[in-house]
C-alpha cells in the first residue's frame, strides 16, 4: 500500500468541486476550473480517477447470495389479507393528503385570525367602552364610583364605562359563590361591560364588547327579570334611573333587566369563571392544525410503505 | 498531469438506467396478482428478488436484515399491489424496499448495537473467476471488504444516495422522490459521499486501481 502526503498545493484544492464534476453537477465556469485543476495537480487527477473507479468497484461490489427464496406462502398471503383492514385504513390515510393539508391551512389561518383580534380588539374594546360612557354620562343622576360594586364586581370587572353610566348604583350580587378576587385591569379591559343610559341606547351608542358573543341590550319592559346565569352574577342596580337593562352573561343564554325601569347590569364575569371564548377557539383551531399534521403524517407513512 | 487517464463526466452517460425489458410482464403479472393470483406475484418475486436483495444488500450490509427488510418489502408490495400506478415495476419495488431499508436504518441509529457485525463475518467470499489467479482473487476480496467497510461507515443518507445512482442508476431527481428529500440536497449528499469514501480508502487506493 502507498501513503502518499498531499502536495501543499493541492490541500487548498476544492475536492467537493471535483465529486461535483463527477457527478456533472457543474456549471460551465466551475467546469473550467475543475478541468483546470485535474490539468494542473497531479493529485486532482489522481482524485477525479480514484471517485470513478471506487464508483465502479462499488456497482461491482461483490453480494451474498440470498439466503432465502422470498415468494409468498398461502399462509402469509392470508396473513396479509386479514390486515387488510389496517391496510386500507393506511390507504385511505394516503389518500387524505389533501384533507390534511386543508385542515392545517384553516386552522392556521384561525389562530392567526384570533391572535389578531387578541391583538387588536382590546384597545377597539377600550374605545367602545369610552364612547358608550361618554354617551351615557348624561344621564346619570349621581355619577357614583363603580368601586361601589365591592369585592365581587370591582372597577376593574365592571369597567370605567359603567362607572360613568351606571348613576347611584346598588349592588345585588346574585351569587351562591363566595367572593371572588378582583379582575385584573386587563380583564376587565377585555371582558368591559358596558352599562349606559337610555339616552345613549336610544342613540344607539350602545357598544357591546364586539368579542364577547352574548351580549345584549333591551329595553327593561320587554325583557323578562329571570337570568340563566351558571355560577357567579353581578347585578348593578341604578334604581330610577332609566330603563334600559344590559346584561351580559357567560352562558350567553339569557339577558333580563328589571321592570321597575332601572338600569341593570348583570355579568358573569368570565375573568372571575376562566372562561374565553377566544381561547376555547384557539384550541379548536390547534386541534385542527394538529389533526390536519397527523393525517399528512399517516397518509405519508402510508404512500412510503406503498412505494409512491 | 492526467497521466493520460480519460476524464470521465457522469452526465456524459447518455443513458445510465438499464432499461426493463421485461416490463410488460411485470405489468401483467401485477394484473394478475391483483386479481388475487399468488402465483403470479410469486412470479414477480422471482423476477426481482436477485435484484432487491443486492440493492439492499449495500443499503444494510447484513445478510440477515438485507433478508427481513426485502420480505418485508414483497410483503408491502403484495399489501399494496392496487396502489401501483403503472410504470416500472421494478422501480415501484425498489422504491418500496428503499423505504423499508432507510425505516431499519433510522431504528438502527435510535438504537446503536454493534454496527454490522457482517462485517466481520468472513465465512463468505466473493466467488472467484475459475481462471482468475490467485493474487488477484486476494485482491479482488480486499477491495470488496474495504468498500463494504467504508461504505458501512458512512452515513446512511449518504450510502443510500451513492447506493442508488452508482449501482441502480436513478437520477437525482428519482432519488429526491424516494428519498423524500430535495434534489440539492441528494447531489449534496452524493459528493460529500464521495469524497468521504475517497478519504476512507485512500491507504488502500492502490486496491481500486487497474
Amino acid at each position: 500500500m502507498i501513503h502518499r502526503t498531499p502536495s501543499a498545493a493541492h490541500a487548498s484544492h476544492d475536492e467537493l468541486l471535483l465529486a461535483r464534476l463527477y457527478g456533472g453537477d457543474v456549471d460551465k465556469r466551475e467546469r473550467e476550473t475543475a478541468m483546470d485543476l485535474i490539468a494542473a495537480c497531479s493529485d486532482c487527477a489522481d482524485f477525479f480517477a480514484d471517485l470513478g473507479a471506487i464508483a465502479a468497484a462499488t456497482a461491482a461490489l461483490a453480494i451474498p447470495p440470498r439466503p432465502r427464496d422470498f415468494a409468498l406462502t398461502e399462509a402469509d398471503a392470508a396473513r396479509i389479507r386479514r390486515r387488510s383492514i389496517g391496510s386500507s385504513l393506511l390507504g385511505a390515510m394516503s389518500r387524505t393528503g389533501v384533507l390534511g393539508r386543508g385542515m392545517v391551512a384553516v386552522g392556521l389561518v384561525g389562530v392567526f385570525l384570533i391572535g389578531a383580534v387578541s391583538a387588536f380588539l382590546p384597545a377597539a374594546g377600550s374605545l367602545q367602552g369610552t364612547s358608550a360612557s361618554v354617551a351615557g354620562a348624561p344621564a346619570a343622576n349621581d355619577v357614583s364610583p363603580a368601586y361601589a360594586l365591592g369585592p365581587v364586581a370591582s372597577e376593574a370587572a365592571v369597567g370605567k364605562s359603567a362607572a360613568s353610566g351606571g348613576g347611584p348604583l346598588d349592588i345585588a350580587a346574585a351569587t351562591a359563590a363566595p367572593p371572588i378576587p378582583a379582575p385584573t385591569e386587563a380583564a376587565a379591559s377585555t371582558n368591559a361591560v358596558t352599562a349606559v343610559g337610555p339616552q345613549a341606547a336610544s342613540q344607539g351608542v350602545v357598544a357591546p364588547s364586539p368579542y364577547l358573543p352574548a351580549y345584549s341590550a333591551a329595553p327593561t319592559a320587554a325583557a323578562p327579570a329571570t337570568t340563566s346565569v351558571p355560577a357567579v352574577q353581578t347585578v348593578i342596580a341604578a334604581p330610577g334611573s332609566g330603563d334600559l337593562a344590559e346584561q351580559h352573561t357567560s352562558s350567553g343564554a339569557a339577558a333580563s333587566g328589571s321592570d321597575n325601569g332601572n338600569e341593570r347590569f348583570s355579568a358573569a364575569t368570565e375573568a372571575a369563571s376562566g372562561f374565553d371564548p377566544r381561547l376555547v377557539a384557539l384550541m379548536a383551531f390547534a386541534g385542527l392544525v394538529a389533526l390536519g399534521l397527523l393525517l399528512l403524517v399517516a397518509g405519508r407513512l402510508a404512500a412510503r410503505r406503498a412505494g409512491r | 498531469m492526467t497521466d493520460g487517464r480519460v476524464v470521465t463526466d457522469a452526465r456524459e452517460a447518455p443513458d445510465r438506467r438499464v432499461e426493463d425489458p421485461g416490463q410488460g410482464i411485470d405489468v401483467a403479472l401485477v394484473d394478475q396478482a391483483v386479481r388475487g393470483q399468488l402465483e403470479a406475484f410469486n412470479q414477480l418475486v422471482a423476477r426481482h428478488q436477485d435484484h432487491l436483495y443486492a440493492l439492499v444488500y449495500r443499503l444494510v450490509p447484513d445478510r440477515d436484515q438485507a433478508a427481513d427488510v426485502v420480505q418485508e418489502a414483497f410483503f408491502s408490495a403484495y399489501r399494496n399491489m392496487h396502489a401501483f400506478r403503472g410504470g416500472s415495476v421494478r422501480s415501484w419495488l425498489s422504491r418500496i424496499a428503499v423505504n423499508a431499508a432507510m425505516d431499519l436504518q433510522r431504528a438502527r441509529r435510535r438504537r446503536p448495537f454493534q454496527p454490522y457485525p457482517e462485517l466481520e463475518d468472513e465465512s463468505w467470499q466473493p466467488p472467484a473467476e475459475a481462471s482468475a489467479e490467485p493474487e488477484s482473487v486476494v485482491v479482488a476480496a480486499e477491495r470488496s471488504r474495504a468498500l463494504a467497510t467504508a461504505l458501512a461507515r458512512l452515513p446512511f443518507e449518504q450510502r443510500n444516495c451513492i447506493v442508488l445512482f452508482d449501482v441502480d442508476g436513478y437520477d437525482y431527481g428519482e432519488i429526491a422522490r424516494i428519498m423524500g428529500v430535495s434534489v440539492g440536497t441528494v447531489k449534496s449528499r452524493i459528493h460529500r459521499g464521495r469524497v468521504a469514501l475517497r478519504t476512507a480508502l485512500d491507504p488502500m487506493r492502490e486496491l481500486f486501481r487497474g
